[in-house]
């Protein structure tokens, strides 16, 4: 048996195994300003799948195909939750990309703890001409005198989406008002096997609901007043199609999981009329097997709606070259061609007053009647609160305990008074 | 002498071995037919079990939006170089935990069970940062070396080594066999089918683990196959369920296959015959 010279064998193996492997590890190298062809190196996080990702690509090819000293690196982060957990790492890392994109609500926290770039000393950036309620500065209240953090990529508002076949056999029309859609629903509810209305029990169509009880999330002195008696109101509604009037289906699950189920359900004709973001408006045109109708979302005091979708935001500790790229980028991204194909491909609404333009000189709405429904619904944008705990009372406070209160029926006053309380604590 | 007639199992657990068998497998066959399905017969009836017009272009537009070769390349060298780094340390842990006395070893036993209650969402910030200031992210040191030591492994194999009589390991040491002689070149292959085990536990696990990979990298040079499918997921613009499916029928057929090869030891090792 030849232990022994194997014994001195794996001993000398495995020191030499571990030196390599010690050495291997060290191998990282530094962050590479430029490529091997001179090119600034502009990594971009981003957070889209499928058509979206698509329309992205694609725009950093025609970037690329305009000029050779910037060479941009898209990379997938995973879901807007998953890429702002790592962001918030690899900034405390000092390893984030000098370009990423956010969802609105975390552009306020991020810019509080200083880790955004101010885009206002870069050529052209605050000459953009943005559409002001999918714009930083109106978007947030108060968000055009502050320094430009944010620039808009996919952006959006809730709409309400008909199922033209159904509402042409029952001689309806959209709900404009909470007591109509109370009896849409209840007109086009067929048990076990249709429901009249669906939507994603979310802090985002909650806040519309807000909006219209005539509410806001919080006050003008910062305070998360979660829209008071509205907020109440807004989640007795729900409470009330769910439980009492037994129209609208019960939560089915959580952030895009709810989502998904809402819109397969209204695909499948299991939902007659749904709530969810305008962003969808082309899936669900081009996967319908019936006419699908926009409509804006019924007011109750008044109209109103959030914004939703991510903005664009430059990472501070990057290198200048870098942070200079990404403004030129950006740029180009905002320019007409870039937004309004965009736009056209995937639904999100046109983010520059030029690319809206454009696609009303194309013929684009008259083709497109869903996406004047997005537009006109701009006029009744509730701007969000410049508030750094925005989207922590969102996402940790609000978001579960709403799901919780219209599944089990809890008290919707309680709820929110607690919600309201956990708002009131340091983040 | 003939051999002994091997028994035949009763109806009942053949009964419940079909049921429990049809639970596993049910989600896998829906997914492959509702691969197999046009995206409007999936609205209409999510559940219909066979497809009224199968069709596979779901799958070439798989290929068509992934590097599907590439991200396969990469997830089974990363989870074949974790197994294989993993055995080749549970083996001397598990070893010296189970035959070896020193100082300590109930507490070091206790801290490896405790290590198996830690998820990588708990460490993944200070590791991230320890990677990162290594200037190690993104690279495949960085989605290995963070589980070349499994607390599950060593876990398992010290177990196995339980039952080894101490005999074998005494009489190896009076024919002048050196420790690492004695775990890698004798008591290895009396627990091959438990490392088999451990190997197949740690391939599938870190083959389709979907978070650190995500995590580490941020570039496409060392991405994973689930990073990739992913990507055919589509949060802000709708879900094709038909493209998602066949992705996942893609990911999971190389573990499929493994299983099929491994079976035998497996079946084994999780019978306690190491």
């Amino acid at each position: 048996m030849k232990t022994r010279d194997f014994a001195d064998l794996s001993r000398r193996g495995f020191v030499t195994g571990a030196s390599l492997a010690a050495l291997s590890t060290l191998g990282g190298c530094k962050r590479a300003v430029r490529d091997s062809k001179g090119r600034v190196r502009l990594q971009l996080w981003f957070s889209l799948g499928g058509r979206n990702r698509e329309v992205l690509l694609e725009i950093v090819k025609r970037f690329h195909a305009t000029q050779d000293e910037i060479h941009v690196e898209p990379v997938y982060q995973g879901d807007y939750f998953e890429s702002l957990a790592k962001l918030r790492t690899a900034i405390a890392a000092k390893a984030a990309p000098a370009l990423s994109h956010v969802v609105a609500e975390v552009v306020p926290y991020l810019a509080r703890a200083g880790t955004l770039e101010s885009l206002d000393g870069y050529p052209g950036m605050r000459e953009i001409p943005f559409v002001g309620p999918l714009a930083q500065s109106g978007g947030f209240r108060g968000g055009g005198e502050r320094p430009l953090h944010g620039v808009p990529l996919n952006r959006s508002t809730p709409l309400m989406y008909c199922n033209g076949e159904i509402f042409a056999k029952e001689g309806l029309r959209a709900p404009t008002t909470w007591r109509e859609l109370v009896d849409t629903a209840k007109a086009l509810t067929r048990p076990g096997e249709r429901w009249g209305h669906e939507v994603p029990i979310s802090w985002w169509f909650w806040v519309a609901l807000v909006g219209q009880a005539g509410g806001t999330v919080f006050d003008e002195s910062g305070r998360a007043t979660l829209g008071d008696d509205a907020g109440v109101r807004a989640l007795r509604l729900w409470q009330d199609l769910v439980h009492r009037e037994k129209v609208m289906r019960p939560p089915p699950g959580r952030d895009y999981d709810a989502w998904n189920v809402v819109n397969q359900d209204f695909l499948g004709g299991r939902a007659a009329f749904i709530w969810t973001s305008t962003a969808y408006i082309r899936y669900l045109e081009d996967n319908a097997r019936f006419p699908v109708i926009a409509a804006p979302l019924p007011k109750d005091v008044r109209a109103s709606v959030p914004t939703g979708g991510t903005f664009f935001v430059v990472v501070k500790q990057a290198p200048d070259e870098e942070k200079a790229a990404a403004a030129r980028f950006l740029r180009f991204f905002c320019e007409t061609e870039q937004a309004a194909y965009l736009s056209t491909r995937t639904g999100y609404l046109p983010i520059t007053t030029p690319a809206v333009a454009k696609m009303r000189a194309d013929g684009f709405f008259a083709k497109h009647p869903n996406d004047e429904v997005a537009q006109g619904q701009l006029a009744n944008v509730e701007p969000w609160p410049w508030e750094p705990l925005l989207f922590r009372i969102e996402r940790d406070i609000v978001d579960p305990r709403l799901e919780e209160a219209v599944l089990l029926d809890r008290d919707a006053a309680s709820v929110l008074g607690e919600a309201r309380t956990l708002a009131a604590r340091p983040g | 002498m003939s051999a002994p007639r091997s028994r035949r199992p009763g109806l009942l657990p053949m009964i419940l071995a079909t049921i429990a068998a049809a639970i596993w497998v049910l989600p896998y066959a829906w997914m492959v037919v509702t691969s197999l399905k046009p995206l409007d017969e999936i609205a209409q009836d999510p559940t219909a079990p066979f497809p009224k017009h199968p069709q596979l272009g779901a799958y070439r537009e798989v290929f068509e939006l992934v590097p599907v070769w590439r991200y396969l390349l990469v997830s089974v060298a990363v989870a074949v170089a974790i197994g294989v780094l993993q055995l080749a340390l549970a083996l001397p842990a598990g070893y010296a935990l189970a035959k070896l006395r020193f100082v300590g070893k109930k507490t070091a036993f206790a801290l490896v069970v405790a290590c198996l209650l830690v998820p990588a969402q708990v460490t993944f910030v200070s590791v991230f940062l320890m990677f990162s200031k290594l200037s190690l992210t993104n690279t495949f040191s960085a989605l290995v070396l963070p589980f070349a030591a499994s607390a599950l492994g060593t876990f398992l194999v010290r177990q196995a080594l339980l039952s080894v009589p101490d005999e074998i390991i005494e009489a190896a040491r009076l024919d002048g066999a050196s420790e690492l002689t004695i775990i890698y070149r004798i008591l290895a292959p009396l627990l091959r089918p438990t490392l088999v085990s451990v190997f197949l536990v740690s391939f599938v696990f870190h083959y389709s683990d979907y978070f650190w990979p995500l995590v580490m990298t941020t570039d496409d040079t060392v991405r994973t196959l689930p990073l990739g499918i992913a990507l055919l997921k589509e949060p802000g613009s709708g879900v094709r369920w038909h493209v998602v499916m066949a992705g996942n029928v893609i990911l999971s057929v190389p573990v499929l296959v493994l299983f099929a090869i491994a079976q035998k030891h497996l079946v084994r090792g999780v019978a306690g015959r190491a």
